[in-house]
Parts: structure tokens; sequence; C-alpha cells
């Protein structure tokens, strides 16, 4: 006989025998029941921590102790001579790269002009500069010692009180015209007005200097927002698609292309993914001087009505 | 009949079927617990489970199942998931015949039905003390010994619990947790010891490996990993900066049962980036130790990156290869280091033989004949950040299991290309609770997409040479595990879950998981079929052939 088939029946009888073991012990039959109602309460149990152990989690947050958001006052407790020299050095390794070795602005917010988009306090400025902005390309900086979050508030305070070296001069007014005029909303909204190829620039003045602004329209390939890098794609029949660039994993890559739709690719079917260094948009570096600064003044306008320290 | 007969019958079956010849490419019959240090020896004897965290003591993270193979892997399909509805899961599960041990962040237990997925019992643990973490809540795997799971959790204690019920068998402090200790890497047994390892080299710890008497948790040895004044190597440190000198051991290290050592790496010197408060090597920061396991004494030790200031732990997994170097046999620790070369050691002496450049790195010109780095100017981090060196603050590799294939030969691993930012800032004081950077390293969104990308590498280990590479859109946090059915199954940040042909890199399968992977894939057979597991964002799938 087959060894396999063998144990098979060994196996079936001796299933059949514990059964019938099992049928004539009442109190075995107790005991598993009283197993099974255990298992269940132990599963119901199980269910109901899991579930209190997620809204625990959810309470818990990653935040290192002593940082969680209820303890944190409303006067920044470090503002000696000594705690700001300590927080230009943090600012300068942490943050000028972005906002500027003075605060002027750069791909982040100008910080010296006194206005904050998400408030101007001292425990605001705190929460930003600890929790990051959503959505944005600000990050967090969860793991820092509150002491030095609190120094780097200092000295961002401090910039703000210097006032920007270089305000946009230009006339709003006549900077909207040269707006219209060069069709600029074709890809820009601002207040819910325009096309979806470009940065919303409804506050744009709030977030850029005057200076990034005259650059991006001189030379827009010169810093690319992270979600308006631009991607091309070239199909195996050699047809190309361009746009901006969504997302992309080892499989396939998205975009919203030039013509305001949303498209998907499989790279399988793809001869070339190319990630220009260029931007979609065109330069305008043929703009007069007073058209420039006039558009320059009208991009810094906006935004500026909200909130301010 | 009668009930006397019916027993006997039965249990003469039973005799029968433990005799019957086990077929080809079957697992052996269940044997369950208890799970005895010798069969933790001979782990490989049984593929259809998984007893240790890197599979084995010399942490192939290798399995010899043959059942899912390079012509049937496209046939690979979802069977079950286990939510754990928490972030960033770095677990590497332990499979004792159908029943798989996993843990959960923060420090939870659950043992699972590996044929279904169903919770058997959960172990919840309420952490005892808020604790600073560098890197999130983070656990990542248990050990075994008899019928006991042991558990280092995020408030930095061992827990030994009853594999059959998760009732808690005894709990000791590994440290205090006020003082920035933590733990969160996965235990490993040897003989009747439970060695653990200490996190928190970004708070300011004192580093140590510990061993604990598998019975009753009563403390072995201490290991320090920074010298105290006076002891050999303190003469590394200036100052008063070994009182804070991280070289923590948060990754599980592998094991020689015939040299008795044990081998560990420690993380990096603290403060991470300002090293002008601690002049000197740091020893034994960034480092392999050989620790003998009955005494903890420190037979050897090699470090990578003397005096590190680009937060370059050395907490890789250390692979043992019984193997020829230059012709000659030898017993070899391998480990593609998170500097950016790949090492190759004697393990009885820890002779330096090799090491090899693995991804693109700034800092190094070369590593001399000794293994000490020739260091290039400029690479350190500045007051004003300095963009210009590769790798990045994560390394070329980090803690991720590599895998060591026999039939190929081949080392798999993931490799993280980038260029990142360090910068430092004034020496920071040590606070309870609070980090103890000196500095920082990232900046990645300033980046291009071509300045950051990853690689799955297959190496010959005893050379360096890379016979073939799978690229990667970004650098990946994801094992590596290659099996008998010529397969390496990994994962990419991207969510993706792959399978590649082992000997040409060719890829087979996939599968979108949806979230990063910051975990290892396991393979173990359920009911004599074989599973493919891997947490993926806060869920454990498992996938199998039908």
């Amino acid at each position: 006989m087959n060894i396999y088939l063998m144990r098979r029946i060994f196996l079936i009888a001796y299933c059949l025998m514990s059964w019938a073991l099992a049928l004539q012990s009442q109190s075995a039959m107790r005991s598993q029941s009283a197993m099974r109602s255990q298992s269940a309460m132990r599963s119901q149990s199980a269910m109901r921590s899991q579930s209190a152990m997620r809204s625990q989690s959810a309470m818990q947050s990653q935040r290192p102790a002593g940082q969680s958001q209820r303890g944190i006052p409303e006067t920044n407790p470090y503002t000696t001579a000594a705690d700001l020299e300590a927080g230009r050095k943090l600012y300068i390794g942490r943050c000028g790269h972005c906002h500027g070795k003075n605060g002027e602005g750069g791909r982040g917010a100008p910080l010296n002009t006194g206005r904050f988009k998400h408030g101007g306090g001292d425990r605001e400025i705190f929460l930003v500069i600890r929790n990051g902005i959503p959505n944005t390309e600000m990050p967090g900086t969860l793991n820092y010692p509150e002491l030095e979050v609190w120094r780097m508030v200092a000295y961002v305070k401090q910039l703000s009180r210097q006032g920007t070296p270089e305000p946009a001069t230009g006339d709003p007014a006549a900077g909207a015209l040269v707006y219209q005029k060069n069709g600029c909303a074709s890809c820009h909204t601002i207040e819910g007005k325009g096309g979806a190829l470009g940065p919303d620039l409804s506050d744009i003045g709030a977030k850029r200097a005057a200076r990034h602004l005259r650059e991006s329209i001189i030379e827009p390939g010169a810093d690319i927002p992270l979600d308006y890098r631009t991607v091309e794609v070239i199909g195996i029949t050699g047809k190309t698609s361009s746009g901006i660039h969504l997302n992309e994993d080892e499989y396939s890559i998205h975009m919203l292309d030039t013509k305001g739709e949303l498209r998907s690719f499989m790279k399988s079917e793809l001869k070339e993914v190319k990630l220009p260094r260029e931007s979609l948009m065109p330069d305008y570096a043929s703009l007069s001087k007073d058209d420039l600064e006039n558009l320059v003044g009208y991009l810094s306008s906006l935004g500026q009505k909200r909130r301010t320290e | 009949m009668p009930e006397r007969i019916l027993r006997i019958v039965s249990l003469l079956g039973v005799v029968v079927l433990a005799l019957a010849p086990t077929p080809m490419g079957q697992s052996p019959e269940p044997r369950g617990l208890p799970v005895t240090y010798e069969r933790l020896l001979k782990a490989t004897e049984e593929p259809g489970n998984w007893l240790t965290y890197n599979g084995d003591y010399r942490s192939h993270h290798y399995s010899s199942l043959d059942q899912i193979t390079a012509e049937n892997v496209h046939k690979l399909r979802a069977k079950w998931i286990y939510q754990m509805h928490r972030p960033k899961v770095e677990a590497t599960p332990i499979v004792v015949d159908g029943v798989m041990y996993l843990t959960r962040p923060p420090s939870d237990v659950i043992a699972l039905d590996a044929e279904t997925g169903r919770a058997l019992w959960t172990f919840e643990y309420r952490l005892a003390a808020s604790v600073y973490v560098c890197c999130g809540q983070v656990n990542r795997g248990l050990a075994i010994l008899g019928s006991t799971l042991f558990i280092t959790t995020l408030d930095a204690k061992l827990i030994a619990l009853d594999a059959r019920s998760g009732r808690v068998l005894w709990k000791k402090d590994l440290a205090d947790p006020g003082l920035n200790y933590t733990a969160t890497g996965a235990p490993l047994v040897i003989k009747d010891k439970v060695i653990a390892g200490i996190a928190g080299a970004e708070g300011g710890i004192r580093g140590f490996l510990d061993a604990y008497d598998a019975k009753t948790g009563e403390r072995l040895w201490r290991f320090w990993t920074v010298p105290a004044r006076g002891e050999p190597g303190s003469e590394t440190w200036g100052g008063d900066s070994w009182k804070y000198g991280g070289a923590s051991t948060w990754i599980t290290g592998s094991y020689d049962p015939e040299l008795n050592l044990v081998y560990w790496g420690t993380g990096n010197p603290g403060p991470d980036y300002n090293g002008d408060v601690r002049p000197g090597d740091n020893l034994y920061s960034c480092s392999l130790l050989a620790l003998d396991v009955d005494t903890g004494k420190l037979k050897w030790y090699f470090q990578f990156t003397p005096h590190d200031t680009h937060d370059w732990d050395a907490t890789q997994v250390p692979v043992l290869l019984d193997s020829t170097f230059n012709g000659r046999p030898r017993k070899l620790v391998v480990l593609p280091s998170r500097n950016g070369f790949h090492y190759v050691l004697d393990r009885v002496t820890g002779a330096f033989l090799l090491a090899k450049q693995y991804v693109k790195q700034t800092w190094a010109k070369e590593i001399d004949e000794k293994g000490r780095p020739v260091l290039n100017p400029g690479q350190d981090p500045t007051q004003e950040g300095n963009d210009s060196v590769w790798p990045g603050v994560d390394g070329g590799n980090n803690w991720m299991s590599p895998s060591y294939n026999p039939n190929t030969k081949l080392l798999y691993f993931n490799a993280r290309e980038e260029r990142r930012r360090y910068f430092k800032t004034d020496a920071p004081e040590f606070r309870p609770g609070e980090a103890f950077f000196g500095g920082g390293g990232g900046g990645g969104s300033r980046f291009r997409p071509e300045e950051s990308w990853g690689r799955l590498i297959a190496m010959t280990p005893e050379t360096g040479e890379i016979k073939w590479e799978h690229r990667i859109l970004a650098p990946p946090w994801a094992g590596a595990l290659s099996t008998a059915g010529n397969l390496v199954f990994s994962a990419t940040p991207s969510g993706n879950f792959y399978a590649l042909d082992a000997r040409t890199g060719k890829e087979l399968w996939h599968f979108n998981g949806g979230d990063r992977v910051f975990a290892s894939p396991i393979t173990f057979l359920s009911r004599g079929k074989q599973l493919v597991t891997i947490p993926i964002g806060d869920i454990l799938i498992a996938f199998g052939l039908d």
C-alpha cells in the first residue's frame, strides 16, 4: 500500500476515534463549550481593546516626551542674547537654504517682512517650525528639542523685525493688466479663476519674496516647486506626452498633461520617460522693466490682506 | 468498542504516522512548542518555520522552500491581511508550526493563525513611561526559546511571554527610559541566554549589549559599547563625552556556535553631527563587536567609521559565511556598511580582508590596508550645511535584512543612493526627553530625483563584485528574502512587493500594497503550503499560490 495513502487512512481513523471518545465524555463537551465561549470572549475583548488602542494611538502622537501641543506657552521662554545666537546657528543650518540666510525668502516664504501667514505669535511660529505645514514643502522638526525650536523662534522673530531690504515697488493695478495681457491665467489660478498647470497664486505674495517672484518670471526653471516638476513620456509608437509629474512608481507614471487631462501610463508601454529640468512655463525675460516690476508688484500684493502679526 | 481498545489503536496510528517517511519537498510533521536551543541551532532544517529574526544564526535570511519558484511565482496572490493600525511597522515575525508571532508598534505582540491571519491572542503593552524616540515608535521582532517569547519594549524593558497565551512571565528593566534609553530590536536567544540590545544614541545614551537568563530574567553580563574612563578604548573619547557617547545596539546580531561568539553591530556616536566635542575615534561606535556568549568579553572589534559625523551606524546585519577568500578556506563575516562600503572580515580574528564601494560615496578616498578610511576633505557637516555628501544620512544600506543564497552564492540587499545635506549646530547638552543631535542631515526635497534612488544588489560577498542589480525609484527600506525556488523577494517605498529571478535579476511578479515598506519578507509553510509575508504600511499581507 502507498505509504501516503496509509497515513491518510490512519489519520482519518484517528480522527473518527477521537470524535467517538469525545462524544462519550459529557465533561469533555462541557469543557469544549467553555473553551469556545472563553475564546469568543477573548476575541470580543481583543476587539474592544484593539479599538481602545487605536484611539490611544491616535492620541499618542509620535512626538517625543514633553512636546505635546497643550504645554506650549504663548510666549517664548528663551530669548536671551545667547538663545538668539544659538537660534541663528540653528536657523542657518536648518532653514536658511529655503528661507534665505537673512530671511529674505527663496523656495520658502520670506521671514523678514513681519507678516506670517500662519500667525506671528511665538506659539504659532513654534508650532509651524515643529510640525511643518501640511501640503507644502515646509517640513517639521518633531525630533528637535523644544529648546532648539524656541531658539529658532527667537531668531525668526528677530528677522521679522528687520524689514525686507527689497520691497516690491511696481504698481499692482498695472501688474494685474500685465498678468491678464500675457495669458498667465491659462495656467495659474487666482482666487479660483484660472488654469491648473501652474501653482495657485492666490496668496503668493505671502509665500515668496519679490526677488524670488522676479526670478521665477524671467527664468521659471531656476527653482521649480516640487509639485510642478515636469515629465515627458515617449510611447512605443513614438507619441510624446508631457505635463506635470503627479505620481510614479516602478511600473507606472501619472501626469496632468498640457491639455489639463489626467493621464496614466504603464512604463512597460513606454519607450522613454524624461524628467526635464525645464519648467512648463515659458520665460518672460522679454517683458519691459516696467511691466516686470508691475507684475511683481501685483503678485506681491496677493495674499497680503491675510493675518499679520 | 471499549474505550481502552480505541485508545490503543489510535495511539498505534499516531506512532505509525510519526515513523512514516516524509515525502520530498514537504516539511516534517509539525513539532510545535517547545523550540529548544538545539532546534534553533538547526533552524535551517525546519524550512517550514522561521525561528529567529534572520531565519538562522548565520543571518542568511534564506529559505530552502521551493514550492514557489521562478516558474510559478506569477500565480502568487494575496491570501490574507492582518491590520495593525499602527504607523511604521518594521517587524519580522517568527513562525512556529502554523503560528506566527508578530510585533506591532509600539511593543505589542500578536499570535496569528498562519493559515488564516486570525489572531489567537494579543499582548497589548502600555508604555510605562514617556520615551524620547528618534525615528518612530518601532519594534522589529521577537525571539523564542522553549515556550517563551522575548520582546524588548520602547520603554527599555525586556519581557518574557508565554507563547501559548501571551501571559507575562517576567519583565526586566534594560535601562531608564527617562534618560532616553529605548529598545526596538529583536532579541537573540543563544543557549539559555537572551541577548538584548539598546537604542537611543540620538538621545545621548551610553550604549551596551546585555545577556539575560531566559528562565529568570537575571542579567548575566553587560558589555558597555562606550568604555568608561580608564577602560581600554576610553582614550578615544575627549573629556566626559563618553558619558553620552551613543553606540547603541538596535539590530539583532549573528552567532557562531563553534567559536562561541556573538557578532553585533553598534550605532553612531553622540552627538551625531557635531564631532568637535568628542575628539578621537569614539570606540566602539560604528563597529562590529565579537563577544564571548558566556562571559560578554570582547574577543575583537572592527570599526567601520571612526569618529563618525554622518550618523552612519554600523547596525547592519552581520552575515556569517564559511567560504574561501583568496583561495583559502575562511570563516567570514560580511556586511554592506551604512558608510557605502561592503566589508569582508575574518570572523575568527576580526582581521580586515576587503572593502569595496557599492554606492556613490564622497567622504572617503579609499579604505586602507588596515580597513581604516582615508578621508576626503570637506565632507563634514558645516554650520551652513554641506550638501556635497554621498551617501545620505540613512546610509548606503541600513538595518534591513540582507539575504545570502547558498545556491547562487550571492548576497542580496537594498542599496540607497542619496545626496544629502549635513549641518552642525552647537554641541547639545544632554536633556531627558530631548534629542542629542548637534545638527542634522536631510534636505531631501532640495535634490532632484536623479540624486536619490535605490538598487537591489546581487553581490558576490567575498569580492564585492556586483553580479546584477535591480533599480528602484526611491531609496528602499525593505529587506530581502531569497529562496531555493530561485527567487528574491523585496519591496519598494512606493509599496510594490516584488519577486526577481535570483540568478539573473529578471523581474517576475509584483503587487502594489499601496504604502511604504519598512520591513523584511519571510517565508514558511502553512498546512504544507508555502506562504510569503511582508508588512506593507500598517498591514501584514500573506501571499500564496492558491
